[in-house]
């Protein structure tokens, strides 16, 4: 579960980087975009595994160490997750 | 702002100021500046018979072994020519144990905390000098009982928790080569009432020079020595303190810690640490000391609720203020950028 909530975050994080290299004139290609995409990714999801504790912090939450509170903090993290792809798609930017 | 400009902000907030308000929440709990104190009670402690040496750095067995006939002055060392997962393997394998000591004095006179007198495990030869065989260069572990304990405050948890050991028989000049600089992995783990908790993956540099004030017995006084030793430092997280407490709710009389040492590898040396002078390595005796740093563990999970709390309700702000129906952000940031 919370692999999925940092997959899902820094795929959004991927996401916005290449759509947004993409219409600045880079990454024109979709090998480009590809790689870039890939990059961003292993990048992102490195940094907050490896050098944050966002990922403990959220299994914490998750196994109730937190007590009502961190699932609420989970809920407000998958809703903010959810506005952001839905502007993505809809509006091709993550806030409006 | 243009729509990269907020994507941008959008990355910033997950993968910059989220984490940093995430890593504020978790130690909120913690204590970072208050001053270690001494867990182990001074004067005499009464040994539980929980203590004892898991790990001596793996197999020791050495060409002086193959002869099981021999029999030094004190048999059990040769029975005992390494010690893995808290038994001994030699004459007999995996039936008697090597407790760290045989009865437990601690004062602070030897070290700035309150340590223990503990054997090492490595049998001395006939030979003479050096202790049979090598020291190995696989894990070290071992099995701290209640008696370590003792100072630390029933109904509280600690968020730091102190090992140092070191061997004072010997002292060197500072510049001495035989100091070392080590790298290795470490884990700990709590037993209470048959269950266990284990934390993982601390990772120590450490130089094997450890430098005090020791006292002069015939000079009386005080001056400032080298000796082999070093001291770890279990650090736990907000989180982690509380999960100690909750395991063992605060009942340090009734708690057994193991500590395991693993992965060494000697930055001097490329031959590992089979060669290395350690502070429990040989065929004398060394110094445990133990020390903690406590925190309430009903304030440190009030500090940390709270600020989860404020982090929720900011996350819920930002995903309202993210959607056409209100924008904060473009009112904000109109004609700044």
């Amino acid at each position: 579960m919370v692999a999925i909530i940092i997959y899902i975050a820094t795929l959004l994080i991927t996401v916005t980087v290449v759509a947004g290299a993409s219409t600045a004139g880079y990454l024109n290609s979709a090998l480009t975009r590809t790689v870039g995409g890939i990059g961003t990714q292993i990048v992102s999801m490195n940094w907050l595994y490896q050098y944050t504790n966002f990922e403990s912090f959220i299994r914490y939450c998750l196994q109730g160490e937190v007590g009502i509170i961190g699932y609420a903090f989970l809920l407000s993290l998958g809703t903010l997750l959810v506005v952001w792809i839905n502007n993505l798609i809809e509006y091709k930017q993550a806030i409006m | 702002m243009n729509p990269i400009q907020f994507n941008v902000l959008a990355i910033i907030l997950i993968l910059g100021i989220m984490p940093f308000a995430v890593a504020f929440v978790s130690n909120a709990g913690s204590s970072t500046d208050e001053a270690m104190k001494d867990s182990i009670t001074p004067g005499f402690n009464t040994n539980t018979g929980e203590s004892k040496w898991l790990n001596n750095g793996g197999d020791n067995w050495s060409w002086y072994y193959d002869n099981k006939n021999f029999y030094g002055p004190n048999s059990y060392e040769v029975d005992c020519t390494y010690v893995e997962n808290g038994y001994c393997y030699g004459l007999f394998d995996g039936v008697n144990e090597y407790p760290l000591s045989s009865a437990y004095y601690s004062n602070n006179f030897i070290l700035p905390m309150n340590a223990h007198n503990v054997f090492q495990t490595h049998y001395s030869g006939s030979n003479g000098n050096n202790y049979v065989g090598s020291s190995g260069d696989d894990a070290y572990g071992w099995r701290f009982g209640s008696e370590f304990f003792g100072e630390i405050t029933q109904n509280t948890t600690v968020d730091k928790l102190k090992f140092t050991f070191v061997e004072t028989n010997a002292i060197y000049n500072c510049d001495n080569s035989i100091f070392s600089n080590l790298t290795f992995e470490g884990e700990i783990i709590f037993y209470y009432q048959g269950e266990t908790l284990k934390f993982e993956n601390f990772e120590f540099e450490e130089s094997t020079k450890y430098k005090y004030n020791q006292y002069d017995n015939q000079n009386n006084h005080f001056s400032v020595v080298c000796v082999i030793g070093f001291d770890i430092v279990f650090d736990f997280t907000g989180f982690e303190s509380l999960k100690i407490d909750s395991f063992n709710y605060g009942n340090w009389s009734g708690t057994v810690v193991d500590v395991l040492l693993t992965n060494f590898d000697d930055g001097d040396d490329i031959n590992g640490i089979g060669q290395t002078v350690t502070p429990f390595g040989g065929d004398n005796q060394f110094f445990i000391g133990v020390e903690h740093s406590e925190i309430n563990p009903k304030e440190a999970g009030f500090l940390i609720r709270a600020g989860t709390l404020f982090l929720t309700v900011i996350t819920f702000i930002i995903a309202i203020a993210s959607t056409p129906y209100w924008d904060p952000f473009t009112n904000y940031f109109r004609g700044r950028l």
